[in-house]
């Protein structure tokens, strides 16, 4: 018997059913147009999801307290730092001043 | 996607389905595993679809994507304990598969082969596909095809000494 001659008689003995084929045709043609569909939704929404983010983002940007630590403008130094400063010449004091920080140190003469 | 290109892909899977079938289920010996290629193929066709260069027909172009789904699936399946069952190696688990003597001895002598001689006996002697497809399919040379497949016909010869099967062998 000649295999090859035969329609549905084949060489390596496999003999699929057209009704089988046609099954399986539909389901592989259904899968496919599926997923392409499933991977342009996931697109669509992946796309959509990043937009939103990017606009709340720059809203939250725009509207949010500045978060930068403050710069405190006002220095304050401690007794023994400024007798310490005057001590090394770096502060001119006016007698007053000199006089009220001796007290402070409990300093009789200078 | 262009209506006319899912028109031409659903006309190509209709058409070919059953070549596609019998294809993966000579890699993958199993029924269920040789569906599961057609459709994961066709998926992997359909989203590239625009990128066929039209180097080969269509049809061979698809049939690359079904050999390779079916080579990757057999690579992942864990293999078959070949020492309580050697006597179903290589012998596709299918409904569809006239288990006769002799084809049951020709799958049994092929299961034997090199990947690549085994490949190039099975597009060659079961799908009777040219070489240039089949280099097209498999991204090798023709002259090494040539040289496969008169090894593997020379081996399955020596295999079934004494079966009279008719392998047609060419130059």
């Amino acid at each position: 018997m000649n295999l090859s001659t035969e329609p549905h008689k084949r060489r390596d003995g496999i003999h699929v059913p057209d009704d089988f084929a046609a099954q399986l045709a539909e389901r592989a043609t259904r899968a496919a147009v599926a997923a392409t569909h499933r991977r342009t939704r996931m697109l669509q929404l992946t796309w959509t999801a990043t937009a939103i983010a990017a606009v709340f983002a720059g809203v939250l940007l725009s509207v949010r307290p500045n978060s930068a630590p403050a710069v405190n403008t006002t220095m304050q130094l401690s007794v023994q730092e400024a007798w310490t400063a005057l001590e090394q010449g770096e502060v001119t004091l006016t007698d007053d001043e000199l006089f009220e920080l001796a007290e402070l140190h409990g300093i009789n003469s200078l | 996607m262009q209506p006319e290109a899912l028109r031409d892909f659903t006309e190509l899977v209709q058409r070919h389905a059953d070549q596609w079938y019998r294809a993966a289920l000579r890699i993958v010996l199993d029924h269920g595993s040789a569906q599961d290629c057609v459709q994961d193929a066709s998926i992997k066709m359909w989203s590239n679809w625009n990128s066929y260069r039209g180097d080969a027909q269509r049809s061979t172009w698809a049939y690359r994507f079904v050999v390779n789904e079916a080579l990757s699936a057999k690579r992942r399946s864990r293999p078959v304990a070949t020492t309580d069952r050697s006597e179903l190696a290589g012998i596709p688990d299918s409904p569809y598969f006239e288990a006769e003597a002799v084809l049951t001895a020709l799958y049994a002598a092929v299961a034997q082969l090199p990947e690549q001689q085994r490949l190039v006996f099975q597009f060659r002697y079961f799908d009777e596909l040219p070489y240039a497809d089949i280099a097209h399919i498999l991204g090798t040379s023709q002259g090494g095809l040539k040289a496969n497949y008169h090894h593997a016909v020379a081996k399955i010869k020596k295999t079934m000494v004494g079966l009279n099967l008719d392998l047609h062998s060419e130059s």
